[in-house]
Order: structure tokens, then sequence, then C-alpha cells
């Protein structure tokens, strides 16, 4: 196991890690003087890689979180290959978001995606320096909130049933669909059928939008994630939406306050909510602020 | 559903909930290697069959993912809370 001294001279310290085959993993960054005094005080998680520290650059007023990784797993067309391993991926996305909580729990840091990767010292300490403004801009942003999840689930049926109760209209395609011949009683269920998914769709659209209004009125940002086709719940619940919130920390009551107030009046339509966090803000690390 | 079903449930989410976090989102920067990006749903269809239980992560992952989850399970640095809005959960 290799130990790197800290204090090492950078030059020196690139050279070697050239010569090692290695490059620099970057997992967030922060304000120079919240980092450093981590590094000092606290003994800090495991990086991606076993064996190697987690390590600090600082440049102007800020620092960047990295550790050492093998350019044979990590370099460009490597890592493509690597990520197709589902094992190897989730074990160091773990690792990854590890870090990243460390110093989100303790510290206002702006999280990086998974696989940010520079060659040496000097290139993540010029990046810093380069973007200082626009990055600082970000970290205050961030600074003193946190980002909370919501998850909204609908139960089909359940929602499918309402459905057909608040449209008179399908009660009474319903209705005649029992009265009428074979034929048309079919050709009338699979219309019914296709409308209750249509409307299914539009009042988890509704929904969706109710999140996103009364909770982010208890939030300083709100953000919609994408859902997957056919994503289910582990209940196998439909997906309704996703969406991230970015919640002051003296905001959180108000916030959690709103959340359950909207669940319990949506709950007799089939849906379930969910909350998840608190997370670093990796829906709100954008340099361009885009949600306001 | 016992106790301990309801407790596999809420780990497997937690873990795809962090892969999605850490995979899909955060700061991009231009980085020296640039990872393609092109490929994240066929990561996701990977994961999602890799981690059809924690049993599956445990042998797949191997002991360093395990400790890693039974870190953040024992309450390990922010793990992440669920339940609340329901009323269910919340510290």
């Amino acid at each position: 196991m290799t130990t790197r001294a800290p204090k090492k001279n950078a030059a020196d310290e690139a050279g070697d890690r050239r010569a090692q085959g290695a490059a620099l993993y970057v997992y967030c960054l922060g304000e120079r003087e919240q980092l450093s005094a981590l590094f000092e005080e606290e003994s800090l998680p495991a990086s991606v890689e076993e064996g190697a520290a987690l390590e600090l650059v600082e440049a102007a007023h800020l620092a960047a979180v990295v550790s050492s990784v093998p350019l044979s797993d990590y370099g460009e067309g490597a890592i493509e290959a690597r990520l197709a391993d589902p094992a190897w991926t989730a074990a160091r996305a773990l690792s990854h978001q590890q870090a990243v909580e460390f110093f989100a729990r303790v510290a206002d840091v702006v999280p990086l995606r998974f696989g940010t990767i520079y060659l040496t010292r000097e290139r993540v300490a010029a990046m810093l320096e380069e973007n200082a403004d626009a990055l600082g801009a970000v970290v205050e942003r961030l600074r003193g909130r946190e980002e909370w999840g919501v998850n909204v689930y609908a139960d089909r049926d359940a929602l499918k049933e309402k459905i057909v109760e608040a449209s008179e209209r399908l009660r009474g395609m319903a209705q005649q669909a029992e009265a009428a011949a074979p034929g048309q009683a079919y050709l009338l269920r699979k219309k019914i059928e296709s409308l209750r998914a249509d409307e299914s769709r539009a009042e988890m659209k509704r929904v969706a939008s109710e999140v996103e209004t009364e909770l982010g009125a208890a939030a300083e940002g709100a953000a919609r994630l994408r859902v997957f086709k056919d994503e289910s719940s582990e209940r196998g619940e439909a997906v309704a939406a996703k969406l991230a919130f970015l919640v002051a920390r003296g905001r959180f009551e108000e916030f959690r306050e709103a959340a359950e107030s909207l669940a319990a009046r949506r709950a007799p339509h089939g849906f379930r909510f969910e909350l998840t966090g608190p997370w670093p803000a990796y829906n709100f690390a954008a340099t361009e602020q885009s949600n306001e | 559903m016992s106790s301990e079903e309801f407790e596999i449930g809420e780990d497997e989410l937690s873990l795809l909930e962090t892969l999605d976090h850490v995979l899909d989102r955060g700061l991009v920067l231009a980085g020296e290697v640039i990872i393609s990006v092109a490929d994240i749903d066929l990561i996701y269809l990977g994961l999602n069959v890799l981690l059809g239980s924690v049993e599956t992560v445990e042998e797949v992952l191997g002991e360093r993912a395990r400790r890693e989850l039974d870190a953040r399970l024992s309450g390990g640095p922010l793990p992440p809370a669920r339940g609340g809005a329901e009323g269910s959960g919340g510290e």
C-alpha cells in the first residue's frame, strides 16, 4: 500500500502520478477554508479505489476533494468499458456518494457527477482558478441548503377507478357497453380503456405540477427529474413523478409539512409520496441557475 | 409484510436512488478524460438487473460494497431517510 504525503511538492507529485499511470478523480468542491479544516481534523471516508486516500487540491478561495485512480480503469476508452459492468460501477458510485455526503453534511460543497477525471493536480487547480467566480457563486447558492427528493407513485388500478368515478362521460360509456351487443361493447370497452389511460396520465401530470408548485413554495429551488419509461416502484406502482427540491436547513419542517399535507390530500386518489434525503445538492449544482 | 422484507425494500431503494443521483446528476466539469454518458440508460438497465435483491448485491459487489452498505444502514454518514410524507417515517 502506498501512502502519499499530502504536503509533497506538487511537481514531484504530478510526475510520480504520471509514472504510475494514475489520474485524479474529483468528488466535490467547496470553500478552501471549510474543506482544509476538515482534512486536518476529521478521519476521512474511503476513496473510490482501495489504497488511495482522499486529498485536497487548493486554489483561489476554493478546494476540490480528489483521489488517485489508475488510468487503466479511468482513462478514456477504459472507463466506458468499466461502466458497462454494473458491479464495478455500483461499488464506485456508492463510494463517490459516501465521500461527497461526508463533506456535504458539515460543509457547503458542490457535488460533481461520477467520473470527473483530471490528469494532474495542476489541472485541477487550474480548473478551480479559471472558474473561481462561477464555482464560488454555486457554493454561495447552496450554502446552508440540502436537496430533498420527492417521488410520487400512482396505484394504477385505484387511479383508474377514481377516474371512471369522476367522469360522467366514462360512466355513461361503461353503462352503454353493458347494454350493447357484443361487437359494439368490445369497441366501447376499448375506447373506455384508452380514455382512462389518457386521463391517468393527465392526472399524474396534474399531481406533479401540484407537487412542484406547493413544495416549491417551501423550497429555494425545484427540479423535475426524468422518469424512465415503464418505471415502477418496488411495489409495482407507476412512477408518476420524481422531483428534487433545494431546501434551506431552517425551513425543512415547513417543507415536510407541505409534503405531508399534499400526500394526505392525494392519498385517496391512489397516489403515494416518498421523501428521500437529505442529499448533497446534486440537482442544483449546475453553474448556471436553470430554475429561476 | 414482515418488517424484514420491508427493510430490504428500503435498502434497494436507497441504493438505486444513490446511483441515480451520482451517475446522472451533479456538476459536470470538463475533466481531461471525457466520459461518454450516452450509455447511461444501459448502465441503469444493468444496475436494475443487478439490484434485483440485496443478496445479489452482496454476492456480486463483494465484500467492500457490502461493508459500505452496512455502514449506510447502521447510520453511517447521512443515510437517506425515507417516509415522512406518508406520516410514517421521519425523525
